[in-house]
Order: C-alpha cells, then structure tokens, then sequence
C-alpha cells in the first residue's frame, strides 16, 4: 500500500471519482475525440453511418493496421523501426517483379515476399543486438538500402500486368458477399496479436524487455532472441503488407510504401502506446489506425479542399494528443 | 522518409505552395528545332569541358517514371556524344537539392540541368552557381530567366489545357454534354497546381453543362484510389476523371472498378507505358498526356551544349505536348520502347 | 533545555493518517535519532519541519518561539536545514557556487566576488575536515559521500541551528560514513542540534544522545540512548516482543551444491575458489570495492569472466542468467527497484516472470489460473501486503518490493539463492521476516550465499563466512567462531593471512 512515506498519489485505489474520468480521457483521448468526430460527420454528412463507407473505411485501414502491429509490437519493446514502410515497398515490388517478369507462380512470389519481409526483420534484429547499434540508427539506415534496392528494381518505372490480377482478390474478395476480406485480414490479425501478447510467454517477454530489460535479462529472459523475433515478426507484417498493397493498387511502385511511415507511428502513438516501451494495448492502436482513416474519409465527405486537409487534420491529432497531457498535470 | 519529413513540415509547405503560384508572365517561347545541334558545336563543347569540366544534371526524384526517364536519357544523350556528367537526385527534398549544387559548383561543374521543384528556396543557390560561371539549364519548369538560365519545359498550363480539352470533348461527344467530374490533384509540387487549375478552366469552358464534384489528393495509385474510394461514397455517380498524371489515375480507375463502374472515361498525364496499355487495350482509361520525357532529356543536353559552345538560341524553349488517344496509341507503343523493369 | 518542541501534530493524506498527536521534544546540542518502521511517519514529520508540508493541527517551538514554516525557504530563514537523501545540488556548477548558493559575496558592481567565493568555501570544508575538495570541482564528477558534505558546507553557512538528516548513510561505504560521524561529531560540538533519521541501529548507538521512536504515525517513546537496547528499540518500532533478531540456524548438509575455482575478472575478481553446500548459508562479506558485489554478479553472468571454472551439482557450469534460473540457480540483485522488480508491471507478472514456462503449455500458450496460482501461493507464503495481486510494483513499500523480487526467485524453484544486500533499505520489521526467510529456505535443503554488509545479519546467519578484500578471499571463517571485530580486521587487511583456509 502506499504510504505517505512514499508517493500517496500513485495508487489508484485513493482517488476520487472526477480524477478517475481525468484518467480515463487522458489514457483515451483520442477515442473521446474520435467518437466525436465520427458523431459530427454522422450529422453533417449524409454518407457517412452508411455500410459501404463504414467497410470504406475499414478496408482503408487494413494496411496501415498490419503494418502498425509490428510497430507496437517494437515500441512495446522500447525500439523504433523506420524501415517498416520501406520494407513493404521492397517487398510489394520484388512480389510483383517476380510475377510480372519472372512469371513465378503466385502463392510462391507472396512467400518470396514474406521471406524477404522476415528477413530485413533478422538483419535489423541482429545488428541492433548483435552490433549493439542504436534501432533508429539501423532501421534509418535500413530504410534507406530497402528504398535504393526498391528503385533499383523499378527504375522509376510502375510494374504492372495481368499476373498480379491473380491475387487482387486479397483486396477485393468478400465474404457472404458483404464483408470484405481485407477486412476479416485485419480483424483476425488483431485478435492473434491479442493473444499473442496478452496470453503468451513470448507477449509476456515482450512487456517484461520494454518495462526494464536489464532486469528482464537477470530475470532469464534472452532479451537478444525477443528482439530478434519481434523485429522478424514486424518484418513479416510489413511484407505482408505490401502483399497487400499490390493486391489493393494492381501495380508496384518504388514509393508505394512512404506513404505509411507517418501514418504507422502516429497510430502506435495515437493508440496510447509509451515510446520509452513496456506500455501499450494493441486494441486502441487498432482503433487509432482507423482513427486516422477515418479523419481523411470525413474531410473528403465533407468537401473540405484538399489545400486546408492537412491543416485540419494536423489539427485533429493534435487535439486528441493534448488530451493525453490530462494524465500527466496533476489538478 | 521524403513524405515523414513533408507532413513535419505542413504548415512551411503550405505557405510555400502559396508564394510558388505566382502568375507566370508570356513569353516569347522556341521550339525543338531551335536546339538541333552539329558536330561543330559538340566538338567546341567538349573543349569547353576541358579536363575536368562536366555537366551535372540534378533530378527532382528518381521515383516517378517522367522524372527519371528525363533525367537518365539526358544522361544517356551526354554519354553518347562522349561528355562527361554527374547525375543527383534531390529526393523532391529542398535541403538536398540546396546542397546538390553548391556540391556540384565546388567540383567543377560547367553546366547545370536541373528540375526545381520549389524554386523559390532555390534560386539563390542557383543565383550563387551562376555568378560563380556555371551554366544553367531548368527543365520541368520556368523560373530562370531573371538569372539568365535556360528553360526547357512543358507548360504545365498545356498539359493540364490538353489533358482537359480532351476530357470535355469526350463529355459533349459521348455524354451528350452531361457529367459529373472528378479531378485528382497533388498540392504539393507547386508547378502541378497550374495543371489541376488548366484542367478545370478546359473543361469548365468546353463541357459548360459537366459538374466538376471535385478535387482530390491523387499523385501516387494509392492516394488516388483512397480518394476515389470515399469520393465515390459521397458522389458514386462520377463517370469522369481527370489526373494531373497517371499514377493517380490508377488508383482511381482501381476504385471505379471495385465500385463495378466501368463505363467512367480516365484522363491522365505523363503518357506512362502502363497507360499506353490500358488505352491500347481499350478500357475506362481514354487518354494522356506525353510529356516527352525522352526528348526533353536530349533538349537539356543539346541546350547545355550550345552554352558551352557560346551559340545563340532562344532563351526559352517549349517541350510539345502531345495528346495520346485511341486513335493515334499505336505510334506510342512502338516508337517509344521503355526498357523492362528487371530486378 | 528543549530546543525543539512539537506538540501533538497531526496530518491527515486522502486515505491515510500520516501523524496523530506527535509530541516530542528535541534538547539543544544534541544527536537525536528519529527511527520507525517505513510509514511510521517520519518522512511526513521531515516535511513538517523542513516547511514542505503543513500538519493539521498541533504546534511546534524552535527556541521557544512558535515555529510553523509554510515554505523550504521560511524553514532556512529559522537557521533549520534538510539534508534529503537526493540532494538539491547544480552537478554542471563548481563546488564554491554551490556551497555558496544564495549567498554569494558581491564584488564592486553587484558582480560575483569569484576569490571570496573560494576562500569562504574553502573555510567552510576544512572546518568540516573535508580540504581535500577543491572549490574549482566541478559538483557532477563528485561522489555521493562528498556531495552529501557540501549539503551539510550549506547547512553550516547558513548558520543552521537545526539540521535534519534523512537516511545520510544509505549511499555511502564505511570509510565515508566513519567520515560523515566525524562531520557530525564537529557540527554537534559547534552546537548545532541534529535530528538524525536512519534504519541502522548500530549507527544510532553509536552516535546518538536520545531516540524517538514513531509507529504508524504516533509517538511511543523518547528516550536517552543509555536506557535503550537494540532489542527494545526494535519491540517499539514493530510493536511485538522478539524473541532474539535471528532465528535458529539448521544444520547445513555435507552434499557440495556449487564449486567455484580461480574466479577471476580483471581488476575486480583475482583467484576467488569456494564451495558451497546443500542446506547452508554462506555469506561473503567484505568493504565496497572488496569484489564481494562482483562475486555474486560474476556467479550469475552479469559480469564478464577472465578465468576461472564453476562446477554445479557436479556439472560445469557457464554463468548466464538464462542457463542459471534453467539449471536452479536465483539471484536477487541489489538493485532492486531497477533490477529487481518490475515497476509497472502486476505483482502477479513479476512474481511469476522467471518462470513463464512453467505457467504455459508446450505452444507458449500462457495458463492465467496457473500463473495466478503461483503467485498467490507466494504472497503468502512470503505475507506480501497487497489488496490483490493485480498491484502494480510501483504502488508497493520497499519491504513489499523486496518481498516480491524474493518471490520471483523462490516461484523459480531455486536449489542456490544468490541475495546480494537483501535487507538494505527496508524497514525492520520486514527484516526479520527476510532473515526468517533465508534461514528457512537454508533448513529446506537450499543453499544461500549471502552478500552482505551487515556484519550483524551476517553472524546472525550465516554457517560460514567469506571475508573478501582486493578481488581475493581473504578469510574463510565459521560463523560460531567469528565476530565483527575479526571479520572487519581481515576486511581491512589487519588480519593473520596464515589463517586463510
């Protein structure tokens, strides 16, 4: 229990019911704003509570979701990778190159890709334990070798072709004829990496390695081989994302990815997750991801210029950030 | 990275975008012909360059296929005639640019061919290189004149003419006059408002009866197809749209057919090979724009050679624009081979 | 006569009644030791008299004038300094501008008189005996211990009639606190009166006049120190009898459990050999710097080994900390809030975080009942205060947090325990339920080595004893045969090395 001896204003247990609603908003803000703004737009639009755009949405998300799994997942642990976006470029363009020029069958070019998604995963993992190089020094470095080699490929040029048809159904398939499978991807790779960190030792280390990694190692925990796997598995997610986007544009581009970089951090910060590591739940990084579709979609709707979309929309994040600044003043 | 660093820096952007749109003046414009070149003046050139004079050819990007096509086939033209040349990508990135010249003034550079993609933060770099007698040659743009550069470029005021002119054709032809447009535009680039701004003023003036629904953020496929996606839930009767270059376009034609929209009419810039394709084939996607990258590359390095050569030509010289349609696709599918992209 | 007189001060926090009717007094020029378990109160009492906090009701006298400061800074302006355990120091500012903060000499121009500033600095140290501090010493590169007298240099200059210390030895070795005993020997003799708070009784004896006991935010006794044992003291502040400090110590068994020969790491460790047997208590002892610290990190694999081979249960072994908790082996780091716990994670997570594997199915597929289980079963075991066991660390006492970092190892099923200053920092009370502890894992069949400096806990524990100096044992001692005075002789070098066994 805490004492006045030590720190009275740490338990939750003594504090009153305005400073729990403070809390509350403080740790989701950007839900309250959300809600806000989903509600404002319900209202003002007449398209916007409809299916289609709901699943609009959702489907807009789907990538920036995914590949923001690994991100958590690496912030959880204290790191940072600025690679992820880069790797779903070079992946989504040697998937393609594969199919379009090297008429290699599909279900193998999407293993190739997967492959090469674990495998920048392992060189980062490696190099950040291995040579003790600082995550956002190798991963700054790493998206710039990934960029090279992905334009290496591509020459500026777009790759297209009938091959990549095949797997368009990754983006335009739907189940029962309603909900569309990007969709059902997203949701299903929320609930395993629920699990996966809520209900397995491997989540547990992972918590145990952001929370204080020294003590996490005198523990027993191989804090080098949690690193390693999680920066495979983020590597994994990111090339599955670019399978994704390859399958959602029907051509691969040298900078298809950079449009992701931003848009993942800012959800993985968004949903509430510390960058110091150790703290962070994986649903509301969901929920930021959509969010943050969510915020392009009303603007659209809403007819706002394309010239003042940023500004309001910098507006918005910054509004629900804020809110987080709550918790930390102490009233 | 490029875009991280433009979303950190919105507000400058915006401002920036702001200044850039100054109204261009009439100019007196010369044409291809103008910049032929003899073996006279290649020779003169090469003496010109010396031991270990070179022409430095400073890119906006190497990620869009207009952008690298001209930058690499003036590289090639310059190698071919035996002049020697460095080639730097600014990463559309004002910083990397600012320090691209000053580099290449340091080491010696005799000509500059470079595209500004925010001239305004430029210019005086630029400005610098010239009084230190380094010539200068702009292309994808006009800024240079006060300082006595060249400029080859296409009028981005033609090419958005061009592509809209055809559009609302399209719409008094096939739709009886009637349409619900949407333009696909990227604020960013300054030089690409002119084309989203002549695109709207075409076919406001040739289709008076079509609807232009809107403008959305378009310039990359995924930009394209994320708008037309939303676009389409606010306004699924679009049946006609206008990019400001193909890659947008895309996108669009991507969320057109996933809506089961396949009678919409798709009008791009750039004359992109996957574009030539798909209007080869027949599809939604009716035309596009060239923007000759090819040539214009060659025109930079016949210009650079005339400077070193001290010929007279005009100052100001125009890339021609050429609509590419269902009628005429056949020229561009075979006179322009693009290299396969291989790993 | 009284200098200090508190008359029944009371201070309420949301939840908790931190002080109930305190009435106490301090006499002038005196050493007058503050001590009670963690949440006894003193803290809130410090804040009271430093000015950091207001009581609810009750009076104080200083000087039999009426004494209530709303600020640190009335506090000081009434001649009553606090020197806190973190101290309120500028590390990129030289020794001078610090100890002379606030009332710094003016030179022509209302600039700052640099050379005064380092005569009177210089003064003020070497009336504390401290000369070898430089005023030009830049404060951030100084060691705890000497920061502390520049707090004490700051007292002093201001003309400080009271000065409060809070815990001032927990930092420091024992060559810096006989210095510190000498600082204070000075102060008390310029008569300046001191009101001392700490959790080590030895010290108390040795240096108060008079001890105050508080227990859970009352006052229960105030008496000069010659009527005091260390027994009642301890009956006062945990308010039961005690039946000796240390339980009945069992017969070590005769098995050898762990063999470490010519464990050396450069600089740190040179030659170490020792075995240790199944149900025993060995303890290393041995000054800071001895290598005794480095003994234990070095057995665990948080230090790197130059030489050296250690065999368990017959096996060699290749410290790491993964393999030893794998083959049996748990260790308790010193640090605890930084290496032993888990701040912010649950009591539950913490306690079972050197065993997930054994809460978890063959897949890694955590089982919650079986992780609650196994940490319920240590909570109580342990008697672990909490509400429940979703706790976060952080919200713990010290005693608690050191109570969960020993459940981790214990949850592990360890065969050797490596405790490295287990009961340092922690109120009595918990004490003893650590030592209790130790003495019943050793009558378990379990083998400790127990790195202390406490030579009390360490006679009172231990069937035998490693006395280290410069990285080497310089003694093997049996517990029955030794006492503080051998063990601190061979510690500082004073002993027969011929009886090295």
């Amino acid at each position: 229990m805490a004492t006045p001896d030590q720190t009275p204003l740490l338990s939750g247990q003594q504090q009153g019911t305005p400073r729990r609603i403070i809390n509350f908003i403080g740790e989701q803000g950007f839900i309250v704003i959300f809600i806000l703004w989903a509600l404002y737009l319900s209202v003002s639009t007449n398209n916007f509570a409809t299916a289609q755009n709901v699943f609009t949405i959702l489907r807009q998300a789907t990538i920036i979701g995914i590949v923001a799994i690994g991100a958590h997942f690496i912030i959880l642990l204290g790191d940072i990778d600025l690679s992820l976006a880069s790797n779903l470029t070079l992946s989504g363009v040697v998937m393609a190159s594969l199919m379009v020029n090297q008429e290699l069958p599909p279900l193998l070019a999407v293993l190739c890709a997967l492959g090469l998604g674990a495998l920048i995963g392992l060189v980062n993992g490696m190099v950040i334990t291995r040579l003790k190089i600082n995550a956002i020094i190798t991963t700054l470095g790493m998206l710039s070798i990934l960029e090279g080699i992905a334009f290496i490929i591509t020459q500026g040029k777009t790759i297209f072709g009938d091959a990549i048809e095949v797997i368009k159904f990754l983006s335009r398939g739907t189940l029962l004829d309603a909900i569309p499978l990007p969709v059902i991807v997203l949701f299903v790779f929320y609930a395993a990496a629920f699990v996966v960190l809520g209900r397995t030792t491997y989540g547990a280390r992972v918590f145990a390695v952001g929370n204080n990694s020294k003590a996490a190692w005198l523990s027993g925990i191989n804090v080098d081989r949690i690193k390693v796997l999680t920066y495979v598995l983020a590597g994994t997610l990111a090339a599955f994302g670019g399978v994704m986007q390859v399958a959602r544009q029907g051509t691969a581009t040298g900078g298809m990815g950079s449009d992701f970089l931003f848009p993942v951090l800012t959800a993985v910060v968004l949903g509430g997750a510390s960058l110091t590591g150790g703290r962070g739940k994986i649903v509301n990084t969901l929920i930021a991801a959509v969010f943050l579709t969510t915020i392009t979609n009303g603007m659209v709707l809403l007819g706002i210029s394309i010239y003042t979309q940023r500004v309001v929309s910098g507006a918005i994040l910054i509004i629900a950030l804020s809110l987080d600044r709550l918790r930390t003043v102490r009233v | 990275m490029k875009k991280f660093w433009l979303y950190g820096l919105l507000l400058l952007i915006i401002a920036l975008s702001g200044v850039v749109t100054l109204a261009q003046e009439e100019m007196e414009l010369g044409t291809a012909e103008d910049l032929e070149v003899t073996d006279a003046e290649i020779e003169a050139a090469a003496e010109a360059l010396g031991e270990d004079g070179f022409i430095g050819i400073v890119a906006c990007t190497f990620s869009t296929e207009y952008h690298f096509t001209v930058a690499d086939s003036a590289r090639q033209r310059a190698e071919d005639l035996g002049l020697r040349v460095t080639m730097v990508d600014s990463e559309i990135n004002v910083e990397k640019q600012i320090n691209a010249i000053e580099n290449l003034t340091a080491s010696g550079a005799d000509v500059i061919v470079i595209c500004l993609f925010d001239p305004p933060s430029v210019l005086s770099a630029l400005q610098e290189a010239a009084d230190a007698g380094v010539k200068i040659v702009q292309y994808a743009g006009r800024q240079l004149a006060d300082i006595g550069g060249v400029t080859i470029s296409i009028e981005d005021a033609d090419l958005g003419r061009a592509a809209g002119e055809y559009a609302a054709q399209l719409i008094v032809e096939e739709l009886d006059g009637q349409a619900s447009v949407a333009v696909l535009d990227y604020p960013d680039v300054a030089n690409v408002v002119v084309r989203a701004d002549a695109i709207r003023a075409a076919i406001a003036e040739g289709a008076p009866d079509a609807v232009i629904v809107g403008s959305y953020l378009g310039g990359t496929t995924e930009n394209g197809l994320t708008s037309m996606e939303t676009a389409l839930v606010e306004h699924p009767d679009i049946n006609v749209v206008v990019s400001i270059n193909d890659a947008g376009a895309y996108g669009a034609m991507q969320a057109l057919q996933n809506a089961g929209n396949e009678d919409a009419y798709i009008v791009g810039i750039d004359a992109e090979k996957q574009a030539i394709e798909l209007i080869a084939a027949g599809g939604m996607y009716k035309g596009t724009v060239d923007t000759s990258p090819a040539k214009t590359g060659e025109m930079t390095i016949n210009a650079a050679i005339k400077l070193l050569a001290g010929s007279e030509f005009p100052q100001n010289i125009a890339v021609p624009v050429t609509l590419v349609t269902a009628d005429n696709v056949a020229d561009f599918l075979t006179a322009e081979p693009t290299p396969e992209a291989t790993p | 006569m009284s200098f200090l007189r508190m008359e029944k001060i009371g201070k309420a926090y949301p939840g908790v009644q931190a002080l109930q009717d305190v009435s106490f007094e301090v006499q002038a020029g005196q050493v007058h030791a503050l001590v009670g378990e963690n949440g006894a109160g003193k803290s809130t009492l410090i804040k009271i008299l430093s000015g950091a906090e207001q009581p609810d009701s009750g009076y104080i006298w200083l000087d039999n004038r009426p004494y209530a400061p709303h600020t640190p800074k009335d506090a000081l302006a009434a001649n009553v300094a606090t020197i806190y355990q973190a101290f309120n120091l500028l590390p990129d500012r030289t020794v001078a501008y610090n100890v002379l903060l606030g009332r710094e000499p003016r030179g022509r121009w209302g600039l700052l008189d640099l050379e005064a500033m380092r005569t009177q600095a210089r003064d003020i140290l070497a009336r504390l005996g401290a000369s070898h501090l430089e005023p030009d010493m830049l404060v951030g590169r100084l060691k705890v211990s000497e920061k502390q007298i520049l707090e004490i240099a700051r007292a002093l200059l201001n003309r400080s009639r009271l000065v409060i210390m809070d815990e001032p030895t927990s930092a420091l070795n024992q060559t810096e606190v006989d210095a510190l005993f000498q600082i204070i020997a000075r102060l008390k003799a310029d008569g300046v009166t001191i009101l001392y708070v700490s959790h080590r009784l030895d010290e108390i004896f040795q240096l108060a006049d008079a001890v105050t006991v508080l227990r859970d935010g009352r006052h229960i006794s105030t008496q000069p120190i010659g009527v005091v044992t260390h027994d009642s003291l301890i009956q006062d502040m945990i308010g039961r009898q005690l039946t000796g400090v240390f339980p009945e110590k069992a017969q070590p068994g005769t098995t050898e459990v762990l063999r470490v020969e010519n464990l050396t790491s450069e600089n740190l460790l040179d030659g170490v050999s020792f075995s240790l047997y199944q149900g025993e208590v060995l303890a290393v002892a041995g000054l800071s710097g001895s290598g005794k610290t480095e003994l234990g990190k070095a057995l665990f694999g948080d230090l790197p080994l130059d030489r050296g081979h250690i065999w368990f249960q017959g096996q060699p072994f290749r410290p790491s900390p993964t393999r030893a908790i794998r083959r049996g082996i748990l260790y308790l780091p010193e640090d605890r809030k930084s290496e032993g716990v888990m701040q912010e994670l649950s009591i539950r997570r913490n306690i079972a975080l050197a065993s997930l594997d054994r809460v978890a199915n063959p897949f890694g597929f955590l089982k919650p009942a079986a992780e609650r289980d196994l940490a319920a079963e240590q909570i109580r075991v342990l008697a672990i205060k909490t509400p429940h066991m979703e706790q976060l660390v952080l919200n713990l006492s010290g005693g608690n947090q050191q109570k969960v970092a020993l459940a981790k190892c214990l949850a592990a099923q360890p065969e050797v325990l490596i405790l490295m200053e287990p009961t340092q920092g922690i109120d009595v009370g918990v004490k003893f339920e650590v030592y209790q502890f130790i003495t019943r894992q050793a009558a378990q069949g379990r083998s400790v080595l127990l790195i202390s400096s406490e030579l009390s806990e360490i006679l009172g524990l231990a069937h035998r004893i490693l006395v280290m100096r410069d990285g080497r044992v310089a003694a093997e001692l049996q517990a029955d045969q030794a006492d503080q005075e051998t063990i601190l002789r061979y510690a500082l070098g004073a002993g027969d090395k011929s009886s090295v066994t």
